[in-house]
C-alpha cells in the first residue's frame, strides 16, 4: 500500500474526511501515475537527443560559398561536465568569480549529471537560426 | 564506453585531382600509448596530489571524454577543398 493511500484511509478512519471524499482522493491518486506515464512522455523519454548539429552556409567574398556541417555527440557534453572534477578547488572559485563578472551566476562545482540532463532536455526545443547576408547558421539538436 | 577505434579523414582539393583519403586506426595509437601511460602514471598521481585533484575521478572523466567522441562528424565544403572527418 502506498503512503498516500495509507494517509487517505487514515484520515477516513479518524473521521477527518467522509467516504465520498476518500473515494474521490483515491480515484485521483490512481489517475496520477497513469497521466505521468502517458504514451507521449514515454515516447519522449525513449527519443533521447543524440547529437548537437551546427550547420553553416557562408558566402565569403574571397573563398566563395562554404558549407560547414558539424555533429557533436551529446555524450561529449555529458563527459565534459565530468571534467569539472579536474579543476582544483582554488581554480574553481576563480572560474566562478570570472563567470559572475560576466553576468553568469553559476557554480561549476555544483554542476551535476542530473542538472545537465535537465539542460539537455531543454535543448530539445532549441533551434538557433541566424540568417545574415553573408552566412546562414543553424544550431539544433537531433 | 569504448574509445574511438577509427577515424576517417578525407581531404578533396577541388583545384587538383589528387585527394587524400585517410583511415586512421586510432586503436593502434591507444595501444602505442599504453606503455607511456604506465610509465607516466606515478608522475600523474604526484601532480594530482600536489594540485589537490582527485586523480581517479580525473582519469574517469578523461576516459569518458574519449569514449564519447564516437560519432563526431565534421564536414567543410569550400570552393578550394572539401574536408570530411568522421570518428568511428
Amino acid at each position: 500500500m502506498s503512503e498516500n493511500r495509507r494517509q487517505i484511509l487514515d484520515m477516513l478512519a479518524r473521521g477527518k474526511i467522509n467516504a465520498g471524499e476518500a473515494e474521490r482522493l483515491l480515484a485521483a491518486l490512481e489517475r496520477e501515475p497513469a497521466s505521468q506515464a502517458g504514451p507521449g512522455n514515454e515516447a519522449r523519454r525513449n527519443d533521447t537527443l543524440k547529437y548537437l548539429r551546427v550547420v553553416v552556409d557562408a558566402k565569403d567574398e574571397h573563398d566563395g560559398p562554404t558549407k560547414v556541417n558539424v555533429r557533436v555527440p551529446m555524450q561529449l557534453l555529458r563527459a565534459g561536465v565530468k571534467l569539472t572534477s579536474i579543476i582544483p578547488p582554488r581554480a574553481r572559485a576563480e572560474v566562478n568569480e570570472a563567470l559572475r563578472k560576466e553576468g553568469i551566476d553559476v557554480d561549476i562545482g555544483k554542476l551535476t549529471p542530473e542538472s545537465l540532463e535537465d539542460i539537455i532536455e531543454q535543448l530539445r526545443d532549441l533551434q538557433v537560426d541566424v540568417d545574415h547576408d553573408k552566412a546562414k547558421v543553424r544550431v539544433f539538436c537531433e | 564506453m569504448m574509445p574511438p577505434l577509427l577515424a576517417a579523414v578525407h581531404i578533396l582539393p577541388n583545384t587538383t585531382r589528387r585527394s587524400i583519403r585517410l583511415w586512421v586506426p586510432l586503436f593502434l595509437i591507444w595501444l602505442l600509448l599504453v606503455p607511456f601511460v604506465i610509465v607516466l602514471l606515478p608522475v600523474y598521481f604526484v601532480i594530482c596530489a600536489v594540485q589537490d585533484i582527485d586523480a581517479f575521478r580525473t582519469l574517469g572523466a578523461m576516459f569518458a571524454v574519449l569514449g564519447s567522441l564516437n560519432g563526431t562528424h565534421v564536414e567543410v565544403d569550400s570552393p578550394s577543398a572539401s574536408v570530411f572527418i568522421h570518428v568511428y
